[in-house]
């Protein structure tokens, strides 16, 4: 299959974001990878969509993004397990490995999802990258960071073979709701009077 | 008028509603049962393929929907599905106030079903997932209540289920894809693989049911109850609405070999577990992980009469978790302890929640005249002619769970038992022994409830 021009793009983007997402611990920092991610999707789901269907994914993702920004995650991402530096180095060598197998599975793939191969390729490292997030941390706002990166690269993967509209606009609603999910995890308001 | 604005519109309004009043508790909790009763007497009373007269006037009920090019469909079919979802429902809600549990629960709760409804009359059904999904996702806040964290338990629960919706869609997909292009053979595999691990998402199905013990001690024992008897009610109709359209899956060894090493598996680490539990929060979520293990067993039978263990399955354990949650929810409003080392004032302040208790964990564990009883002990006689050493496992794995609940009994009666001043309210009283004599009667008169039961399957012409 053809790569559309500058293909490459939007796979870097995808693969700086979900970099960001997995060693940041600012949560500024964080949502501005996720805000990325989602733009890095949109341009690739435009090859398989109309635009107008498209912009629903960036547009569900920047929002996703500002509940949870909205909710001052604070020092939610601070992990007191890794020590700092030995610790951003073990992820990004992990992340490695994730990207190596990507590389390597990819082409297999892409005879079951019939798209261009930056496009199976960005899917499976989103995948991988938030798997791999979701195992190293119990973190609420790394939790919900890391599913959005694992359904980021499924929704990449579903887009190439479903174009339901209402599909679109399900998956828009688990978005919407698993960052209001999280919001409520990192807000978590008063304390609660059992009658 | 649609049967989908009736059951899923409405019930959906109403939780958003009930959301915004969440601080009236005694309001939301009897508007939601009350509803829910209502949307079950509905269901059972009214044919939706005949005119309903109302008021001298004749009215057509519809039943489905049209939304963006798909469609919602709830068929006359579907009625003893509606009234088992709404009934329990309406069960679990009118149990609210005695489980004094928190504010948000009744109303996420109502949507909730309202969610897990329409992922059934969601067509094609392989969009149910979604729904599922955005069920899970309002479940959160009844798991958390508002000024605590959230534990381990929880946030694996999210992630477990979270992760099922994708690996069924494309599954799902998949599958589909082999039936228009039989070019696409080589699929199969990966369509079972994809759709196997996704129900075992779901289903918390070895191994992925470690997060059950760890919400069953993090959230409110009623509200860990209510969403471990919907969900798994709602994804096995799922699971045979796959088995049901897809012929492969039906005809597949494979298949239901890898259900009964589950089921089993599951049945005998949940019952072994058990056994070695001094909590009663951590053992009703293994009591969970046991029953789940059963359906999977009758399930794998691949006959009649597994399909009849397994719809009539569904009384006993929704009554019996019912009732345990009841109790544990009684213990832990009067702020007894669930620890067995801590037990020792328990019988003498709260004799029927205590009682009730212990009567659960033997029903559950199958002992004979209680209501487990008339389900476990033909399932094990059918798994022993498929398999001896399956049906042994899954017996140690109800011994595992009897003998939790004979070291419970030990713990309750180490001290002389004294009844003093009984702490439980009237209402939690009615509702306990209630539920406890239904336990009994289903025990000794089956029949009922299991030919009632079978109504379930009515939906799915293709099964066996």
């Amino acid at each position: 299959m053809m790569e559309p021009a500058l293909s490459w793009i939007p796979l870097v983007l995808l693969i700086a974001s979900s970099l960001t997402l997995l060693i940041s611990q600012n949560w500024r920092w964080s949502i501005i990878a996720l805000a990325v991610l989602y733009l890095g999707m949109f341009w690739m789901i435009t090859w398989q969509w109309s635009l107008g269907l498209a912009a629903v994914k960036l547009v569900t993702g920047w929002m996703a993004g500002a509940v949870l920004g909205v909710s001052q995650p604070g020092n939610a991402l601070e992990e007191t397990g890794f020590p700092r530096l030995p610790g951003r180095g073990f992820k990004v060598v992990t992340a490695s490995l994730i990207w190596v197998l990507a590389f390597a599975i990819a082409p297999s793939l892409q005879k079951f999802f019939p798209s261009e191969t930056n496009y199976v390729l960005g899917a499976i490292i989103l995948i991988g990258m938030g798997l791999l997030q979701l195992g190293m941390s119990h973190r609420p706002l790394r939790v919900i960071l890391g599913l959005f990166t694992v359904l980021s690269g499924f929704e990449l993967l579903y887009a190439a073979v479903e174009n339901s509209v209402l599909v679109a606009g399900l998956i828009s609603g688990v978005n919407l709701g698993l960052a209001l999910a999280g919001a409520y995890l990192l807000v978590n308001p008063e304390e609660e009077e059992t009658p | 008028m649609s049967t989908i604005i009736v059951w899923i519109f409405v019930p959906f309004g109403v939780s958003v509603l009930l959301a915004l009043f969440n601080r009236r508790t005694g309001f939301t909790r009897w508007t939601a049962a009350i509803l829910s009763l209502v949307l079950a007497v509905t269901a059972a009373l009214v044919n939706f393929d005949s005119l309903i007269q109302f008021g001298g006037r004749a009215y057509e009920l519809s039943t489905s929907l049209s939304i963006l090019g798909r469609r919602l469909v709830l068929e006359d079919s579907d009625r003893t599905l509606l009234v088992l979802i709404y009934g329990l429902s309406a069960f679990w809600f009118f149990g609210a106030p005695a489980a004094r549990t928190y504010r948000l629960f009744t109303p996420f709760g109502l949507g909730m079903i309202a969610m897990l409804v329409a992922s059934l009359a969601v067509e094609p059904f392989l969009f149910a997932a979604l729904f599922v999904e955005i069920a899970v996702l309002m479940s959160i806040p009844m798991l958390i209540p508002p000024g605590r964290p959230a534990g381990q338990g929880v946030m694996r629960y999210l992630i477990f289920q979270t992760l099922g919706m994708p690996c069924i869609l494309i599954g799902g997909w998949a599958l589909n894809a082999t039936e228009i292009n039989p070019s696409l053979e080589s699929l199969l595999l990966e369509a079972t693989l994809l759709l196997g691990l996704g129900l075992a998402f779901w289903l918390a199905i070895f191994p992925f049911y470690t997060w059950i013990p760890l919400l069953a001690v993090e959230s409110h024992p009623y509200v860990v109850g209510f969403l471990l008897s919907l969900l798994p009610t709602v994804v096995f109709s799922l699971l045979l609405n796959f088995l049901d359209s897809y012929a492969f899956l039906r005809n597949s060894t494979l298949l239901f070999q890898g259900l009964q090493l589950a089921g089993t598996i599951m049945v005998a680490t949940a019952g072994i577990w058990a056994a070695f539990q001094r909590d009663l929060s951590r053992l009703f979520g293994y009591a969970v992980i046991l029953e789940t293990g059963f359906a999977l067993l009758a399930l794998s039978l691949h006959s009649n009469s597994g399909l009849a263990f397994y719809a009539g399955g569904f009384f006993p354990r929704m009554i019996g978790l019912g009732l345990w949650a009841l109790a544990l929810s009684v213990m832990q409003s009067h702020d007894v302890s669930m620890k067995f080392e801590e037990e020792k004032q328990a019988f003498q302040r709260l004799p029927i929640a205590t009682t009730v208790c212990l009567l659960t964990i033997f029903s559950t564990g199958g002992l004979p005249l209680l209501a487990g009883f008339p389900i476990r002990q033909p399932l094990l006689e059918e798994l022993g002619t498929h398999s001896i050493p399956m049906a042994i496992w899954a017996l140690a794995g109800c011994a595992g769970l009897m003998f939790a609940g004979f070291r419970y009994l030990g713990a309750l009666f180490l001290h002389e038992p004294k009844i003093g001043h009984i702490e439980e309210d009237r209402y939690q009283i009615a509702l306990l022994l209630a539920g406890a004599l239904i336990l009994i009667a289903a025990g000794i008169i089956p029949g009922p409830y299991i030919t009632w039961m079978s109504n379930l399957l009515q939906g799915y012409a293709n099964l066996f």
